[in-house]
């Protein structure tokens, strides 16, 4: 295409030249101020390739016409262009290694393949044609450029996305929806601000599907929490429940609902703050819960309607209790509050494994299904020992709950919190005095320099003889070439 | 080693009248107490009309064994204290050097075989082995008053001081280290030694009689024309002159007296001849006058645990050139 317009450029310029030549010629010898006095041939020219130089940016400038064109399909538009043409090919030679259409037509179904050119897949994106055109000033040309790129990556896995079944996508099975979530949000995220709300809202359905029903359910085991498993819980504390098998089972339901609702408000966080959650711990986490919790619903359904019975006389009975433990608990030292508070939770572990077995005898259920949902504890336990994260969180507070109580009823602060020390390696004793390891430093270098360099000594005592003997045949002295 | 601050009675200041007027001159010096009782008749006169300075003794330079001693009577009862008393276990062995021994008992030290049984020259120990009916004598030789002592201790390569030899000995004080190398030397070997300082020279000269292989010259080594009638030709020259001109003082010695291919001794105290500059750089310089000089050196030692800033420094005088097939 350069050449044209070369072409075009050179049939002005002789012409003009030449012209331009005569006049200096005749001027320059005689008018001191006329170019010609001063410049000669050589400036001329160099001013001509200048110029020649500038129309023909300026042109390029000026003709967007086929810019459009050679951008969707590079090959296509050099191939028309450059029929002929050697000298502009070479920029785009490494786009088009082969001219026969029918070669092309097959390309052009898979975008996405980067073709057999090495060079394609050696190297970066800055190529010399980028790079012209950046300094043609056609950054406008090339953000466009990105853009459609981005936006024809963005619909076609939109497309993709939405060939997928996401009906089908119930909370119960989040884990398998996981793969797909991870392909929506990584193209769609930067639209988010431009959307409308029920745009985002379908959004949201469409990347997460389990979030809404979930929230449906935090909601619902909150309620279920505050309203039927507290106060229950309550009851099982201040032994106003006597069934050891109802206690079991009211500690490990509210345990596991309590559980549940804490999973589910890190995930939430999670998705707040970091928006995807395909493949972070927390999922497994949820499902492991989700399905204890539909285990136990066997359990619910025969004794909900029973407990639901209990819930008001419980409150009556430890709102009375409380008043009497308030009364009782000012007279009282602390160690004994301690003490109590103690003997509690032993008993609670106590009381949890040695009566599953009359548990089993109470209830209704079938063996199975019990020795199933044990099984599923012990997973569980494991499962939390085994990963530390969140039971780091939890374990010292289980264990400190046994700890010195302030009067306030709160913990003292521990010795790490007081002292404050942060990150620091430990260290041996002597190294902790600055001082005193420089003088042992001190002291051993001066051993070492006594092997080095022979102190000079005085003659104190009368000389008695070398205390280290003298060796005959040892010669010490340097060799002087 | 400048002049003493007394002048010296008599034609003091003319260098050379050692051996001459020795028997007149120099004689007093035996008040100093090493050697009294041999020559009675000498000493009450000397002694007591002797200067004030004097009677300062032979305490110049620190060499001598000090006013404590009393005159050096302290020699004969040098027992009482010290090493090698009491019958402690002491065996002595040829040393890698011709002439030198070990002593080794509860510490090792370095001796010579006395040439003179029963005397010693600055208070030094004596030991003795009886070898059959033969009684044996060694002297102890202190490291710390001698600096030939102190290199070989130290170890040196070689002294080239094999018995027979001949020595030039160049600043020889009191004669301590000179009464050693005579020993080493043997009867067979003479050592020519020179002091320039008067005080010092008597007591080289009355320890030089005993000695026979001992020639002392009282003269200043800078002028070895003033001394060429008595010195021959020697094997090796030792010098411890301590003077900035040091080197110059040995080449010059060496030109007149030393053999071609003949050694030299060379013990150099940094203080002497730069104060200001550090020792090794001194000890370099020094080594590089002596090249210039066609003394060429093969080794050098520190003396470091006995001197401060000191280096022995042992070379060749016109060493034979070496073919090159």
């Amino acid at each position: 295409m350069g050449k044209r317009r070369k072409s075009h450029g050179g049939g002005q310029t002789p012409g003009g030249k030449k012209q331009r030549n005569v006049d200096n010629l005749s001027s320059s010898l005689v008018d001191p101020t006329s170019r010609g006095f001063v410049h000669d041939e050589v400036d001329d020219y160099e001013d001509e390739t200048d110029m020649l130089a500038l129309t023909k940016a300026k042109k390029m400038m000026g003709t967007k016409s086929f810019s459009r064109e050679q951008v969707l399909a590079i090959d296509g538009s050099s191939d028309d262009e450059d029929s002929g043409d050697d000298h502009d090919s070479d920029e785009d030679e490494m786009f088009m290694e082969d001219d026969i259409v029918d070669e092309y037509k097959e390309r052009e179904d898979d975008e996405r393949a980067w073709g057999k050119n090495k060079k394609r897949y050696i190297g970066t994106d800055t190529t010399d044609e980028r790079i012209m055109k950046q300094i043609r000033g056609d950054k406008e040309e090339l953000n466009r450029l990105e853009e459609e790129a981005a936006r024809k990556l963005q619909d076609r896995l939109a497309a993709e996305l939405e060939h997928l079944p996401t009906d089908d996508l119930i909370p119960q099975e989040e884990e398998e929806e996981k793969p797909k979530e991870r392909q929506v949000e990584s193209s769609l995220e930067l639209n988010l601000s431009r959307l409308s709300k029920s745009k985002k809202l379908q959004l949201l359905k469409r990347e997460s599907p389990e979030f809404l029903p979930l929230v449906e359910d935090l909601k619902k085991k909150c309620a279920e929490l505050r309203n039927f498993l507290g106060p229950l819980m309550e009851g099982v504390k201040g032994d106003h429940i006597t069934s050891p098998s109802i206690c079991q089972y009211i500690t490990t339901k509210y345990r596991l609902v309590l559980n549940y609702v804490c999973t589910v408000s890190v995930y939430m966080l999670i998705k707040t703050n970091q928006g995807s959650t395909w493949n972070h711990p927390v999922l497994g986490r949820l499902a492991q819960y989700r399905q204890l919790l539909q285990e136990l619903t066997p359990c619910d359904e025969q004794l909900t309607p029973q407990l639901q019975k209990i819930i008001p006389d419980i409150k009556a009975a430890v709102e009375a209790s409380s008043k009497a433990a308030a009364a009782s608990t000012k007279r009282k030292p602390k160690t004994l509050q301690i003490l109590r508070k103690k003997s509690k939770l032993d008993e609670d572990t106590d009381v949890r494994k040695n009566k599953l077995s009359q548990l089993l005898d109470d209830s209704d259920l079938t063996d199975d299904d019990w020795k199933q949902k044990e099984k599923k504890q012990v997973l569980n336990q494991e499962a939390e020992a085994s990963s530390g994260e969140e039971d780091e969180a939890k374990a010292p507070v289980e264990e400190e709950t046994g700890d010195m109580l302030d009067e306030d009823g709160r913990r003292a602060i521990t010795y790490q919190i007081s002292k404050n020390k942060g990150l620091i390696p430990s260290r041996k004793k002597e190294e902790r005095n600055p001082r005193v390891k420089y003088r042992r430093k001190y002291k051993a270098k001066l051993k070492k320099r006594k092997g080095q360099v022979r102190e000079v000594k005085r003659e104190v005592r009368r000389y008695e003889g070398e205390t280290s003997g003298i060796k005959a045949h040892t010669i010490k002295s340097t060799k002087i070439k | 080693m400048g002049r003493p601050d007394f002048s010296p009675r008599g034609g003091g200041g003319g260098g050379f009248r050692g051996r001459g007027g020795g028997g007149r001159g120099f004689s007093p010096g035996g008040r100093g107490g090493f050697s009294q009782r041999g020559r009675g008749g000498f000493s009450p006169g000397g002694r007591g009309g002797f200067s004030p300075g004097g009677g300062r003794g032979f305490s110049p330079g620190g060499r001598g064994r000090g006013g404590a001693g009393g005159g050096g009577r302290g020699r004969g009862g040098g027992r009482g204290r010290g090493g090698f008393r009491g019958g402690s276990k002491v065996s002595v062995e040829p040393h890698r050097h011709e002439g030198v021994f070990i002593a080794r008992g509860k510490e090792d030290v370095l001796a010579t075989l006395n040439m003179v049984p029963g005397e010693s020259v600055y208070g030094e120990k004596k030991i003795s082995v009886e070898e059959g009916s033969e009684k044996i004598e060694y002297r102890v030789w202190n490291p710390f008053r001698s600096k030939l002592a102190a290199a070989i201790v130290g170890g040196i390569g070689n002294i080239y001081m094999p018995p027979g030899s001949k020595v030039l000995y160049l600043g020889a004080a009191n004669g301590t280290t000179v009464s050693h190398v005579s020993d080493i030397l043997g009867s067979e070997g003479v050592v020519y030694a020179v002091e320039f300082s008067l005080r010092s020279g008597r007591d080289l000269v009355n320890m030089a009689k005993k000695r026979m292989n001992i020639v002392p010259i009282v003269e200043d080594a800078r002028h070895p024309h003033k001394y060429r009638m008595i010195c021959g030709m020697v094997d090796t020259i030792f010098a411890d002159v301590a003077q900035p001109d040091q080197a110059r003082i040995v080449a010059i010695n060496a030109q007149h007296f030393l053999k071609v291919g003949g050694h030299y001794i060379i013990s150099i105290k940094a203080n002497c001849i730069d104060s200001t500059a550090p020792a090794e750089a001194v000890f370099a310089g020094e080594i590089k006058k002596l090249q210039a000089d066609q003394l060429k050196p093969q080794e050098q030692l520190t003396l470091e645990p006995y001197e401060r800033d000191h280096a022995v420094v042992v070379g060749t005088y016109r060493p034979p050139k070496k073919n090159k097939q």
